[in-house]
């Protein structure tokens, strides 16, 4: 039987667990809500965290929590640099790139006055890739992408497994998996739930291992009935 | 079997830190103004170059 646990009564859940926990599952939005200080989550994720560090918990993640925390820190950076270049650039930018890049500023500035993040999509990205392209000229988006990313991506995820100490399971045989992890098995909890192919993979995992809860805010695992997590869900 | 890592206490704070600085580092107005001008110059070049008129290639 599921349960789940608001992150305010981690502790208390903590205390309630038969023996102390060999580690936990952590999932991507808790990895990135903790890093992004506007994440509506944020406060809730860091306490979580250090919550976690404190209690000597090891937090344990896998290929698809990695890629998919790079890719959010990818979209932040591109939709903040994107408004950089607006306003540094606008006197020099044609009128096509200058409105464009104003409509999207007036999207961030919405969504925050509602009290959310803004994460740029991939759709919106390569559309901005194609009007710097087109408009600018040739080799914009590149020298873009050189001068405002650069190499922030390189060592992040390195970061997190140094500071915060990710351990890292891949599938293969481990004291901490019950049984081999199969893609037939990510496939069916896809069948079953209806849930995207990354939350399948992170969930396959998680079912398999030792590990008695994953720290999480993806309401659709939290579903009472029918519902795929069979071990504790924190958030 | 490796013994499992652990973080740090105080590692969450200092990483939401850090992404923000990461954040911050923005270029000059200058290089931008490069980037703008040198793809300006690159589109310019790669127009295609007016084609002799047909009646210069009549022979």
């Amino acid at each position: 039987v599921s349960r789940v646990v608001p992150a305010s009564q981690f502790e208390w859940y903590l205390k309630e667990l038969p023996s102390p926990p060999q580690g936990c599952f952590v999932d991507t939005n808790l990895l990135f809500a903790a890093d992004y200080e506007v994440h509506r989550l944020y406060d809730e994720a860091v306490e979580l965290g250090e919550a976690l560090l404190l209690h000597r918990i090891p937090i344990f993640s896998n290929a698809t929590i990695r890629s998919e925390l790079l890719e959010l820190k990818r979209r932040v950076l591109i939709g903040e640099a994107l408004l950089d270049f607006l306003e540094m650039g606008q006197k020099h930018l044609p009128v096509r790139v200058v409105n464009a890049l104003r409509s999207l500023k007036t999207s961030i500035r919405e969504s925050i006055a509602t009290g959310s993040h803004y994460l740029l999509s991939d759709r919106q990205i390569k559309k901005s890739r194609d009007l710097f392209e087109s408009e600018i000229g040739p080799g914009t988006w590149k020298d873009f992408c050189s001068k405002f990313i650069g190499d922030k991506l390189e060592s992040e995820w390195e970061r997190q497994v140094e500071r915060k100490g990710i351990n890292y399971l891949d599938g293969r045989p481990s004291e901490y998996l019950t049984s081999p992890i199969e893609w037939s098995d990510a496939i069916r909890l896809i069948e079953t739930f209806g849930i995207g192919t990354s939350d399948a993979m992170i969930l396959n995992i998680f079912l398999k291992s030792v590990f008695p809860f994953i720290v999480t805010a993806i309401g659709s695992w939290l579903a009472p009935d029918p519902c795929p997590v069979s071990q504790g869900v924190v958030f | 079997m490796k013994k499992p890592e652990l973080g740090i206490p105080g590692a969450f704070r200092e990483s939401a830190k850090r992404f923000t600085e990461l954040r911050e580092k923005k270029p000059s107005e200058s290089e931008v103004v490069e980037i703008i001008e040198k793809a300006k110059k690159r589109k310019e070049q790669s127009r295609p170059k007016k084609s002799a008129r047909p009646r210069d290639l009549e022979t």
